[in-house]
C-alpha cells in the first residue's frame, strides 16, 4: 500500500464518529467541554449521594455517551461506589420496552456481582429476578385419561425483557433487587447503575412510564441511576414528568461555537488533538467548526470526509475547498425525505431566526438535527449552518 | 439533489477509508440493485482489501440485525429495504450499537427507501453524514489530464509499467493491494480485478 494511502487512512480514523466513544477516550481523544462538564457534575453528585438520579437529555451526537462514560470512569476513582454501564440497546429491544424492564436489568446485572452468594434469602431473590427478567420452563404432568395415563407438557412463562401487559414494578421485584443490592454492598459498596441507550426510545409517554415506574423502583433499593433520555421526551406533553421523577435533570444543547467563545476553542482543541500540525489550514478549521453547528459528531464526520476529500483530490493539506465540498454533500444528504411543509419551516426560520419547538413537525427537525437549538446566553434556535446555503439555492 | 458519483470514484472513496464501521449509502434504482451489488462485492473486497459479505434484508430487522453480528466479513453490502416500513426502520436505527463492523458497510437503497432511512432514522443517519451517493452510470470520473497524472503517480509508486500490471493481473499474480485495483480501473480493466 503506497504511504499516502495509509497516511490518510490513519488521519481519517482519527475522525471516526461511529466508533465506540470508549475507544475514543482511551485513544486519548477525548477533550474537556468547556466550563463545569456534564460527567463532572453528575460523578461529584453521585459521590455525596450515591442512591440519586440523573436524566441527560440532548440531542444525536452531542456527545451523551461520552459524558456518561467520563462520569462512569470518575466513579470507579471514588472506591466505594461502584459503576455499572448498561447499554440498554444491546440487552433488549428498545421498540419493545415496557415498565419494569429496567428495573429487571439492574437486578440481573447486580445478580451477577453476587453469583456465588450462599445466603438461601438472597439466592431465592436472585432465582426471582432471573425469573421475572428471562420467564422460566417448568413441566407439568396432569392426567389426561380415566386410565391414569399422564402427560408431561413443558410450560414456559415469558420473562420481563420484553414484558408484555403489565405497567408498573411488581413490590417482590423491587424487594429481590433491594436484596441482591445490599448482598452486594460489602464488597462492591453502594452501586450506581448507568443506562444508556434510552435515548433511541422514541415514544415519550413510555419514557415517562418508565421514569415514574422504574427510577422509583430502582431508588427504593438505594442504587443510584443515570439515564439518558431522548429530545423528543424534553418537547412532548410529558416534559414535567422529566424533573419530577428524578433528582436532577441535565441538558446537553449544541455548543455556541458561533457565539460562545470557549465553545469555539473547545472544537478547535478536538481538531487539533485529532491531526497532525499544520495538516488542517487554519481557514479550513474554521469553515468546520462553522459548519458543524456545535454538534459534536458532525464536526467529527464533516472533518473525516474533508479529509477523503483532500485525498482524492491528490493535495497534501485540508484548504477550505474540501471541507466546502464536504459541507455540500452533508447537506444535501441532511434534506433527503424532507416534506415541503418541513422544507417551507427550514425556510422561515432562515429568514426570520424564529422557531417554537411545539408542534410534532417542529420537534422533528430538532431531532433530526436540521434545526439546531442553543443556549448560550439564551435559548435560540438556526437551521443547521451546512443546510443552509441548499435552502438558500432552493429559494433563491 | 444528492452528489452523483462514478462507480470509479465510489471505489476510491471506499478504498480510503479506514478500519472503522464506515457506513455509507448508494442510492441506485431498485432494478439495477442486484447487478451493482454483484459487481460491488468482488471491487470492494479489492479496494478495502478484506472480505465482503452480502446481506440480502427480509422484511425482518431482527434477521437483519443477527446477520449484521454473525456475518464474519469486515464488510458487509446490505440491500433489499424495500419493504421495510417506518417502524423496520425506527427499530434498526434504535439498535445501532449492535451494527458495528470492522471496516464498513454499504447501504445499497431505492430513492424510496433512503427517503424512509432519513425519515426514521436519525441515528443511523447520524453515522453516515455525507457519504450518501446517487450512481452516475457511463461517467468518467476523471479528466484524462487527471487521469495521466494518477498513472504517473503509480508508475513512480511501484516502478512497473501499464503492459507490466496488466500481464501481472493476467497471470494472477499482482499483489491484493488497492492501488492495483485503481490501477486496473483507470486503464479501463476492470475485468481483470479480483483475478
Amino acid at each position: 500500500m503506497s504511504n499516502r494511502l495509509q497516511l490518510f487512512r490513519k488521519r481519517m480514523s482519527a475522525f471516526e464518529g461511529t466508533v465506540d466513544p470508549l475507544r475514543a477516550i482511551e485513544s486519548g481523544y477525548y477533550v474537556h467541554a468547556p466550563g463545569k462538564l456534564l460527567a463532572e457534575t453528575i460523578s461529584t453528585r453521585i459521590a455525596l449521594r450515591p442512591a440519586s438520579s440523573h436524566l441527560l437529555v440532548g440531542g444525536i451526537g452531542s456527545g451523551k455517551t461520552t459524558q456518561l462514560l467520563v462520569a462512569c470512569q470518575n466513579i470507579k476513582e471514588v472506591g466505594d461506589i461502584y459503576p455499572i454501564y448498561i447499554d440498554i440497546s444491546l440487552y433488549t429491544d428498545i421498540s419493545k420496552m415496557k415498565t419494569g424492564v429496567l428495573t429487571a436489568i439492574a437486578g440481573v446485572e447486580i445478580s451477577k456481582l453476587i453469583k456465588n452468594n450462599k445466603n438461601q434469602d438472597v439466592n431465592s431473590s436472585i432465582d426471582l429476578i432471573k425469573k421475572i427478567a428471562f420467564g422460566e420452563s417448568e413441566e407439568i404432568t396432569k392426567e389426561v385419561s380415566f386410565f391414569t395415563q399422564k402427560e408431561t407438557k413443558k410450560i414456559k412463562t415469558e420473562g420481563i425483557i420484553p414484558i408484555k401487559t403489565a405497567y408498573g414494578v411488581g413490590g417482590d421485584l423491587v424487594q429481590a433487587l433491594k436484596q441482591v443490592a445490599q448482598a452486594a454492598s460489602p464488597q462492591y459498596g453502594r452501586i450506581v447503575i448507568f443506562f444508556d441507550g434510552l435515548d433511541r426510545l422514541d415514544n415519550p409517554q413510555i419514557f415517562a412510564q418508565i421514569l415514574e415506574s422504574d427510577v422509583k423502583a430502582i431508588s427504593i433499593a438505594n442504587i443510584g441511576l443515570v439515564l439518558i433520555g431522548s429530545l423528543t421526551s424534553l418537547y412532548s406533553n410529558y416534559s414535567d414528568t422529566l424533573e419530577n421523577y428524578l433528582d436532577y435533570f441535565y441538558y446537553q444543547p449544541c455548543f455556541d461555537v458561533e457565539n460562545d467563545p470557549e465553545a469555539y476553542m473547545f472544537f478547535e482543541k478536538i481538531l487539533k488533538t485529532r491531526s497532525e500540525e499544520n495538516f488542517i489550514e487554519e481557514d479550513a478549521i474554521d469553515l468546520l467548526i462553522k459548519y458543524s453547528g456545535g454538534v459534536l459528531r458532525d464536526l467529527i464526520s464533516l472533518t473525516q470526509a474533508s479529509i477523503e476529500e483532500t485525498y482524492l483530490s491528490g493535495d497534501d493539506r485540508l484548504q477550505e475547498k474540501h471541507v466546502l465540498t464536504a459541507v455540500n454533500s452533508f447537506g444535501k444528504a441532511q434534506l433527503l425525505g424532507i416534506t415541503d411543509e418541513e422544507l417551507e419551516i427550514l425556510r422561515r426560520t432562515f429568514e426570520t431566526k424564529k422557531f417554537v419547538p411545539v408542534k410534532n413537525q417542529n420537534v422533528k427537525l430538532l431531532v433530526t438535527r436540521r434545526i439546531l437549538e442553543y443556549r448560550y446566553p439564551k435559548t435560540r434556535y438556526v437551521v443547521h449552518p451546512a443546510i443552509q446555503p441548499i435552502i438558500e439555492q432552493i429559494y433563491a | 439533489m444528492l452528489k452523483s458519483i462514478s462507480i470509479d470514484e465510489f471505489l476510491q472513496r471506499i478504498g480510503s477509508q479506514p478500519n472503522g464501521n464506515v457506513w455509507s449509502v448508494l442510492v441506485v434504482s431498485y432494478s439495477d440493485s442486484d447487478e451493482l451489488v454483484e459487481e460491488l462485492k468482488d471491487t470492494i473486497s479489492i479496494f478495502t482489501e478484506c472480505d465482503v459479505g452480502v446481506i440480502y434484508t427480509k422484511n425482518e430487522v431482527s434477521i437483519t440485525v443477527d446477520k449484521i453480528q454473525k456475518y464474519s466479513e469486515d464488510y458487509l453490502i446490505i440491500w433489499n429495504f424495500e419493504d421495510w416500513s417506518d417502524r423496520n426502520w425506527r427499530t434498526f436505527d434504535q439498535m445501532r450499537s449492535r451494527l458495528a463492523k470492522k471496516r464498513g458497510v454499504v447501504l445499497v437503497l431505492s430513492q424510496k427507501s433512503v427517503k424512509y432511512m432519513f425519515t426514521y432514522a436519525p441515528n443511523i443517519v447520524s453515522w453516515i453524514g455525507s457519504r450518501v451517493y446517487t450512481l452516475a452510470k457511463d461517467t468518467e470520473l476523471l479528466t484524462k489530464e487527471e487521469r495521466q497524472r494518477k498513472l504517473l503517480t503509480l508508475h513512480e509508486w511501484s516502478g512497473l509499467s501499464d503492459r507490466e500490471i496488466i500481464e501481472l493481473a493476467e497471470l494472477r499474480q499482482l499483489p491484493p493491494d488497492p492501488e492495483y485495483g485503481e490501477w486496473l480501473v483507470l486503464l479501463g480493466r476492470e475485468d481483470l480485478i479480483g483475478r
